[in-house]
């Protein structure tokens, strides 16, 4: 017992010592200094992510991984979304995170995010990101009269902005399968079936027999809602996007063309615009659609500042009518992206009569519209049923008889429900995995388009804000092998803002950033990190001494260059040394205590 | 009936009461600890922030917390759970009670009916008899409880439903906007249940049989059943005696897994796309619901305490030892 209680005491003085050492371990490693406002001391941040959105919480894993590799630590945290979102949007109490952005064909979305205005909390700019000159440039995008012009400012912007803390990965694709039998589909970004493409499902068919046109579409889950005004998730808008119509619509190549409104006149200073109505259009219980019925919509909408109508509040003064088929906006500026805005806000147009008496987030059990499908019935949580409008004004069209749409939560079960034939397509993209099988079979068929999401992940600007460590980070980025691991290769490489999938040639092609972790490591040191090897993680030592590169000239004198590199290896090496004694010491008074 | 049995009554039923008002304030403080923000479940939150203001606005959660709370007391007490975060004007009433608090029911019940019959049964007749069939019995209901519910639903589904395609894939119907008769419709709907019902049943058996089968072997061996053996009952009249402790096991795990009947089947429910609570309860977590979820974890409070209490009436006619014990407790 005697000889055990020594033991003991021994024990207790190794295990003191080796928790001073490990509290003093840190002071003697990199010479580590205070960095200037700006810049962490360590490059090691904490990156949020969503665990039920896959892409983009693969993709911060694959960066959390690239990023190690040239020295800075990410320490993925997953959050539930009610707890991530109120801390990027509004208490900004992050260093960064992984998510993804719907795009659309208008620029606005993404450009308003930029701008210090939006930087309060619930704006748009959950990464803080100032820039005067940015705001500038985004305030006369928006006066643009021309696309010319428009492509002038977007450009000169992602020059700018690709420098921040908003770092694109990728925008993944659509991965469609369809049963083969359906033909006559249009291909257009986001998918043969996404809310900007009106055109498939007024065409698609697939027997000559009209009855026999039934179309069953998988969702994963129900809509959320029949409220043109207030709906805001893409599951609910695909619906409301065939029960109503725009007043413009966009053609498959995103250029803004008429619908409801059969032409439209642009006063010379650019700030009136009036809309001449289809005559020939009802709304599904046989009322004419007429000025009232737009004039109502977008003044109910926008003073209401309804989630649909609210983004046109910027541009929109007034709406008159000036006689029941002709409508006159007033601009409060002139603006390129008004018509643009008014194709890609999914704004509709919806029946005075009905919703005169209508709170304006009233449930709308069985909308009444002028869209090509009009409402049979609904089960709550299971399935819709359409029917097609036999009076659209486009003739011919819809082909298909009967639209319906079926709740199916689990994606394997929607793929075998889609092989079996109970349904005919999913609303969104296919698991990628689920490819190879679907091409064996031939009753289907695969169709592949440009996806809605950019995937990205943004830093907290208002903590981090030296440019020159997003660019580092956008030079260790392997956006192709993010793609790879994220979504097997369903995607493509997004450097800037804005994409040429989505907004064509307002994209800037120019911005490239290659996968170059020297290149990386370069500037990180130029600011003044250091890889601390017994961290793994780049410490800031203060800005190399001189202004030149301390690389070009290592002959010159070795005394100053590397000091702190001198210093710090026989003090790991020592620490090293000193840890493994006291392990061995340990070990072996263990085993001598066993006996 | 006797006057005890009624003063034990009464008595429950107001601790039931007391339970069901301490659960829904609970509820309330819950739900408000939360970050309770009805702009915070869109994935792309593309809103407007003068629409988000407004939203949060209209939900009155810029109010003082003690106006929500009499608020939210005076709603309920006039059977209004409030709207949905996420689904536009819709009363939460709606949304839960009806068609899938229906499902859910028929499902439910359906399945913990037949594992408690098959379990009781099963751990009836094995912990009586023991030995190998016994030990095989117990063994793979083991395993059967230590399996995913998902994988199981998934392994049937595949089987089942794709490569024998003897059972619909997903849904409560195949019949959307067909014209068919009722008893179609019923056969139908019967039909969508086979699958989850299975997985159910295969999950909640084991409960019930590894319960019992540990009660009965357990009595198997006392004294008074040695006592009727030598009387010289024959095995089944003895079992048929005994059958009342496994009756007891049985409810007791009926008692404490009624708040599966609400919310139990949520893995089940998504595979099979079986439009139920539990599918609802995983969207709305999900999508950071709150007035959905408060929703229905008042609906499960009052399904609980209401299961507790016909349980303490069940225990007071099957065992009179609990019922004297339920009264000299107070």
């Amino acid at each position: 017992m005697k000889s055990l209680s020594s033991m003991r005491v021994l024990y207790g003085v190794l295990l003191g010592i080796l928790l001073i050492l490990s509290i003093t371990a840190p002071m003697v490693g990199v010479s580590q200094k205070a960095p200037p406002p700006g810049l962490p001391e360590v490059l090691e941040f904490e990156m949020l992510s969503l665990p039920w959105f896959p892409q983009s919480d693969k993709a911060a894993e694959v960066v959390a991984e690239q990023l190690s590799k040239i020295g800075i630590k990410v320490n993925l945290v997953r959050l539930e979304s009610a707890v991530m979102y109120p801390r990027i949007q509004r208490t900004f109490d992050y260093d960064s995170f992984a998510l993804a952005v719907s795009q659309s064909p208008n620029p606005v979305g993404m450009l308003i995010a930029f701008h210090s205005s939006e930087a309060r909390p619930g704006g748009a700019n959950y990464w803080g990101y100032k820039d005067a000159n940015v705001d500038n440039l985004i305030d006369k995008a928006f006066e643009a009269k021309s696309e010319s012009e428009l492509k002038e400012y977007a450009w000169r912007i992602q020059e700018l902005v690709s420098k921040g803390p908003f770092i694109p990965l990728f925008v993944s694709q659509n991965i469609q399968i369809v049963r083969a039998e359906w033909k006559n589909y249009t291909l257009m970004s986001g998918g043969i079936i996404e809310v900007y493409n009106r055109w498939s499902l007024l065409y698609m068919y697939k027997s000559d027999k009209p009855d026999e046109n039934v179309f069953r579409i998988a969702f994963p889950a129900d809509i959320l809602s029949t409220n043109p005004f207030m709906a805001t998730d893409l599951r609910s808008l695909w619906v409301i996007n065939i029960l109503y119509d725009p007043l413009v619509a966009l053609d498959p190549n995103f250029k803004v063309i008429p619908w409801l409104a059969e032409r439209w006149e642009v006063s010379d200073d650019g700030k009136t615009y009036v809309f001449y109505l289809r005559k020939d259009v009802r709304f599904h219980d046989g009322e004419p659609l007429t000025a009232d019925d737009v004039v109502f919509t977008f003044k109910v909408g926008i003073g209401n500042k309804t989630a649909r109508f609210a983004a046109l509040a910027q541009f929109v003064e007034s709406v008159e009518k000036i006689d029941d088929y002709t409508v006159r906006f007033k601009l409060s500026k002139p603006s390129y992206l008004f018509l643009l805005s008014l194709a890609t806000n999914l704004v509709y147009v919806v029946p005075k009569h009905i919703w005169i008496d209508k709170p304006i987030d009233w449930g709308n059990p069985e909308p009444v519209g002028t869209g090509p499908f009009k409402w049979v019935s609904r089960k709550a949580g299971e399935s819709i049923v359409l029917e097609r409008n036999p009076y659209y004004f486009v003739k011919g069209a819809p082909r298909i008889s009967t639209l319906v749409v079926r709740v199916i939560p689990e994606a394997e079960t929607r793929f075998l429900a889609i092989k079996r034939g109970e349904v005919d397509m999913e609303r969104y993209s296919a698991l990628p995995t689920l490819v190879p099988e679907a091409e064996k079979d031939p009753n289907l068929k695969v169709i592949v388009t440009p996806d809605i999401w950019l995937i990205y992940v943004a830093f907290n600007f208002r903590r981090f804000n030296d440019t020159r460590l997003f660019e580092a980070i956008n030079y260790a980025i392997n956006r192709e092998e993010v793609i790879k691991k994220a979504v097997l290769g369903y995607g493509s490489p997004v450097y800037t803002i804005l994409n040429k999938e989505w907004h064509g040639d307002l994209a800037n092609r120019n911005i490239v950033f290659e996968y170059n972790p020297q290149k990386a490591v370069q500037i990180l040191e130029s600011i003044g990190y250091k890889y601390d090897a017994r961290r793994g993680v780049m410490v800031y030592v203060g800005p190399p001494a001189a202004t030149t590169p301390p690389a070009e000239a290592p002959v010159a004198t070795p005394t100053i260059t590397t000091p702190a590199r001198v210093a710090e290896a026989p003090n790991a090496l020592i620490i090293a040394l000193i840890i493994g004694v006291m392990v061995v010491a340990i070990a072996v008074l263990y085993l001598l205590r066993r006996r | 009936m006797s006057r005890e049995f009624v003063n034990y009554l009464v008595n429950r039923f107001f601790q039931v009461i007391l339970i069901v008002f301490l659960g829904f304030i609970a509820a309330f403080i819950i739900f408000r600890l939360l970050p309770g923000d009805p702009t915070i479940s869109l994935l792309d939150p593309r809103v407007p922030p003068e629409a988000r203001e407004e939203l949060i606005k209209r939900f009155g959660l810029d109010k003082p917390l003690y106006e929500q709370f009499l608020l939210y007391l005076a709603n309920l007490a006039r059977g209004d759970f409030g709207y949905s975060f996420v689904y536009i004007g819709v009363p939460v009433t709606a949304i839960v009670f009806g068609e899938r608090l229906f499902n859910t029911i028929v499902l439910m019940s359906s399945a913990m009916l037949t594992s408690a019959f098959l379990g009781t049964f099963l751990g009836l007749m094995m912990g009586f008899r023991g030995g190998f069939l016994d030990k095989l019995f117990t063994s793979s209901l083991y395993l059967l409880a230590s399996a995913p519910v998902f994988w199981v639903g998934l392994l049937i589904q595949f089987y089942a439903g794709y490569r024998l395609n003897v059972i619909p894939i997903a849904g409560t119907t195949s019949f959307y906007f067909e014209k068919v008769p009722i008893y179609v419709l019923a056969l139908d709907y019967i039909h969508h249940m086979i699958g989850p019902l299975i997985v159910l049943t295969a999950f909640f058996t084991p409960l019930y049989y590894i319960y019992v089968r540990n009660v009965i072997s357990s009595v198997r061996s006392e004294d008074f059943v040695l006592t009727l053996k030598a009387l010289g009952l024959s095995d089944l009249r003895i079992l048929l005696k005994i059958s009342k402790f496994a009756l007891i096991a049985t409810v007791t795990i009926m008692a404490n897994e009624s708040a599966l009947l609400i919310v139990g089947a949520v893995f089940t429910e998504t595979i099979f796309g079986w439009n139920g609570v539990g599918r609802l309860l995983y969207d709305s977590i999900f999508k950071a619901d709150y007035p959905v979820l408060q929703g229905i974890f008042l609906v499960t409070i009052v399904v609980v305490a209401t299961a507790n209490f016909i349980a303490d009436i069940l225990y007071y006619i099957l065992d009179p030892r609990i019922k004297v014990r339920g009264l000299t407790r107070r």
